[in-house]
Order: C-alpha cells, then sequence, then structure tokens
C-alpha cells in the first residue's frame, strides 16, 4: 500500500501579459485553463496618454465557479484581485493581498482572463500577471474549489439550535468563517460560531456584534477550542488556513432578535479530493 | 510517473498541545510539543508571571527537523507572547501581537520539538510559565 508522505512538488509560475491597444470588452486570457493549480496572486494595471482611470474586470474560473471583479483602475497604479469573503465575485484592491487574502486559492481547475471595460485611451496598454504553482500530472489529490456556503435566517430564533453554514465535509481547507447580524434598531447583538474540527468544537460567542458589519472568525493560538472575531479581514487561523479531516461550521444568534433581524453566515472552503 | 497518495492522507487537526508550570524551576526546559509526524505548526504561544512583575527571561526553542531555533524574551507580565521564525536569522522572534509560526505563514516539518525554559533570573513567587501550541499532524484518512 502506498503511503503519501512527502509533499507534492508544486511548479512554481510567473505569468504576464501586456495587451497593446486592446479592445473594449474582450477578454484577454491571463492564466489558460490549468489543472491542479493554486493561484498565489494576481496583478493588474493599465495605461494611456491621458493617464485616465479605466474600468478593468478580472475572471476568474475555479472548477466551474466563476467569479468577476471591476475596478477603476487609475492609470498606472496596481490592482490586486482577491476573493471577497462576502460576496460571490473577486475584489480589485490597491494593497497587495493574495487570491485569499492572506493565503492561496487552490482548485482541480483554473483560470483567469482579464479586459478594459472602458473605452480604450490613446496608446492603451492592460498590463496583468499572475503567481501561481501547480502539481504533476499523476498526483491523486488535490483541493478542489467549492462556491461559498452560505445560511441566510431571516428572521433566526433566539439561542435555539445552530443554523448551519456549512455541513460535515471531509478533508476540508477553511479559509474564511464569515458572519453577520442586522437588525432595523442597528442594535448589538450576541452571535455564536461554532467550527467543529476533527471532534473539537471552536466556538466564540461574540457578546456584542455590531449591525450590519462582517466579522470573521479565526482560530485562538493560546485556549483550546476558542475563536476569536473581528471586524478585520482575517483567515480561519488568522493569516492561515484551518485544516481538518473532518469539519462543520454552524451559526445561532444569543438575543431577542431586533426588528427584521437577520443572521448570515458564509464559509469559504475547499476540499482535498481524488483527481478524476 | 509519480503516483502521489494512493491511500489518501490529510491534515488533522490535534488538540492543543499546553504547558502548565507553576512554578517553573530555573534553567529547565519544559516541552510543550514533541512529535515525529509531518506537522503543520499554526501558532506558539508562551507567558510568564510571578509576584515580583518585573521582566524574567524566558527561552522558547523550536528544534525543526533536529535543527534547534532559539528565541530569548523577558517578559513577566502575564501577557501572551506569539513566536514566529525570523526570514533573516535562525531564530525565533515574538510579538503581542497575533502572528503565524512563520509569520504569515504555517511551519512546516517532519518532526517538530518546542520547549521553553526560564533561564538567569530569579524565579518570584507564584510563578508561572504557560506554553501553547496549534498545530496539524499528517495523518491516513
Amino acid at each position: 500500500m502506498s503511503v503519501q508522505v512527502k509533499p507534492i512538488p508544486l511548479k512554481e509560475t510567473f505569468v504576464n501579459i501586456s495587451e497593446s491597444n486592446p479592445n473594449e470588452d474582450e477578454w484577454y486570457p491571463l492564466l489558460p485553463q490549468t489543472d491542479l493549480g493554486e493561484i498565489m496572486s494576481v496583478k493588474i494595471e493599465q495605461q494611456n496618454d491621458e493617464t485616465d482611470a479605466k474600468n478593468i474586470e478580472v475572471r476568474l474560473t475555479a472548477d466551474d465557479t466563476e467569479y468577476v471583479g471591476t475596478v477603476s483602475a487609475p492609470h498606472s497604479l496596481n490592482e490586486f484581485a482577491v476573493r471577497s469573503p462576502i460576496q460571490d465575485a473577486l475584489i480589485l484592491l490597491a494593497s497587495q493581498y493574495n487570491m485569499n487574502w492572506y493565503t492561496t486559492l487552490k482548485g482541480h481547475s483554473l483560470q483567469l482572463d482579464v479586459r478594459i471595460t472602458s473605452t480604450p485611451g490613446t496608446n492603451q496598454v492592460l498590463l496583468a500577471n499572475a503567481h501561481f504553482f501547480t502539481a504533476p500530472a499523476g498526483t491523486n489529490w488535490w483541493w478542489k474549489h467549492y462556491p461559498t456556503a452560505v445560511v441566510n435566517q431571516d428572521p433566526p430564533v433566539n439561542d435555539l439550535s445552530y443554523y448551519e453554514i456549512l455541513g460535515e465535509v471531509e478533508d476540508v481547507r477553511f479559509i474564511y468563517f464569515g458572519g453577520r447580524q442586522i437588525n432595523d434598531e442597528a442594535a448589538l447583538k450576541n452571535v455564536e460560531l461554532t467550527a467543529t474540527i476533527d471532534s473539537i468544537a471552536y466556538t466564540r460567542n461574540h457578546g456584542n456584534l455590531g449591525s450590519g458589519a462582517w466579522n470573521y472568525w479565526h482560530i485562538r493560538p493560546e485556549i483550546a477550542a476558542a475563536l476569536l472575531a473581528s471586524t478585520t479581514t482575517y483567515n480561519t487561523a488568522r493569516y492561515e488556513t484551518l485544516d481538518g479531516q473532518l469539519g462543520k461550521v454552524e451559526i445561532r444568534i444569543r438575543s431577542a432578535p431586533g426588528t427584521n433581524q437577520e443572521l448570515d453566515g458564509r464559509v469559504v472552503y475547499e476540499l482535498y479530493e481524488e483527481v478524476a | 510517473m509519480p503516483v502521489y497518495g494512493r491511500v489518501k492522507w490529510y491534515w488533522k487537526k490535534q488538540p492543543l498541545a499546553e504547558l502548565d508550570q507553576d512554578p517553573p524551576v530555573i534553567d529547565t526546559e519544559y516541552t510543550i510539543l514533541d512529535t515525529t509526524r509531518l506537522t503543520k505548526l499554526l501558532y506558539i504561544s508562551t507567558k510568564y508571571k510571578d509576584d515580583d512583575a518585573v521582566a524574567k527571561e524566558c527561552v522558547v526553542t523550536a528544534t525543526i527537523n533536529g535543527t534547534a531555533i532559539p528565541g530569548t524574551r523577558s517578559p513577566g507580565d502575564d501577557t501572551w507572547n506569539y513566536w514566529y521564525f525570523r526570514h533573516d536569522v535562525p531564530n525565533l522572534f515574538n510579538s503581542s501581537s497575533i502572528f503565524n509560526a512563520n509569520y504569515w505563514k504555517a511551519k512546516h516539518a517532519t518532526s517538530i520539538k518546542v520547549t521553553v525554559m526560564r533561564q538567569t533570573d530569579a524565579i518570584g513567587a507564584n510563578a508561572e510559565l504557560d506554553g501553547r501550541v496549534q498545530y496539524a499532524t499528517w495523518e491516513p484518512t
């Protein structure tokens, strides 16, 4: 029986495109469809003689799920594409982040395209680059991309059973745990998120979760079975991912619901699955 | 053609490794974690206090694949510190802000031993030396 104990030797690649006088609304491939990939970062830039800002779109296709992000990109300034934790889209940021904020995005099949959606300027140039890794052919197991798991409980019942954001999955790489509550009074509420991973229930009852803002729960370093929650974007192990052979994520409200109370949860994850 | 993993292995999240040494003995190394499995090390945290409420030297050592990487700090304020491998020198550094074991990344190794020791300064009354390690190990599924 063969046993995998060596790390998979990944091939590191940087791809660049520089499209002079691109056509408006035409997609240009940055990363052609690639198997068994891991995207570290994606950067775009546009330049034109008028030094005008132009609308640029980036499209990621990850295992049949498509994400698009749009930005009004200033002339000659970088924008970094990040998969949004709170919507099914990419966001483009002037600050440098990786594809999943502090970590990478993986999939059995990945593809990236870019385009300009404004009228191109004089001597318009569309620039993009991607930093990514690929596993070798013959790799039996790789992370498969999944759409974000979502729960929208409007209204939630106070202190009742948890609402399941993600039911039990196997061999999971958790990227974000997101939770939010909204009510008309903009009142603070107690919201508890629990991630049960390999029989350990990591939990935090956030006693004063503000209305409207997304919070990112992440594993606490020095306390067993505990999470921290923050409006600052963090991955599930702060700047890293939390992995486990069995995992599920739930959320509940533990205050009296307000008027038009909403309780939302989002879990971004990938599963380590056999390659077809 | 290489074949990676006829048997599926994956990261299994292990319970928090904990050390609570109350009181510690000076110049004695206490083990927080000692494993020879392929490990994804997420965080290393330590804390020290005693009634003297002054700085006292603590040394954390992470032995990675047989190579010892030390780090020194003088806490005494009953505050958790988070240790990480420096990129420029073979030392551990630390911060009261949360960082992963490799700053913004986990540290991977086939064997990891993490120890902490109180050194040099006298142990005060009611001394407590605490250590924590969050990690996962590569296990068959």
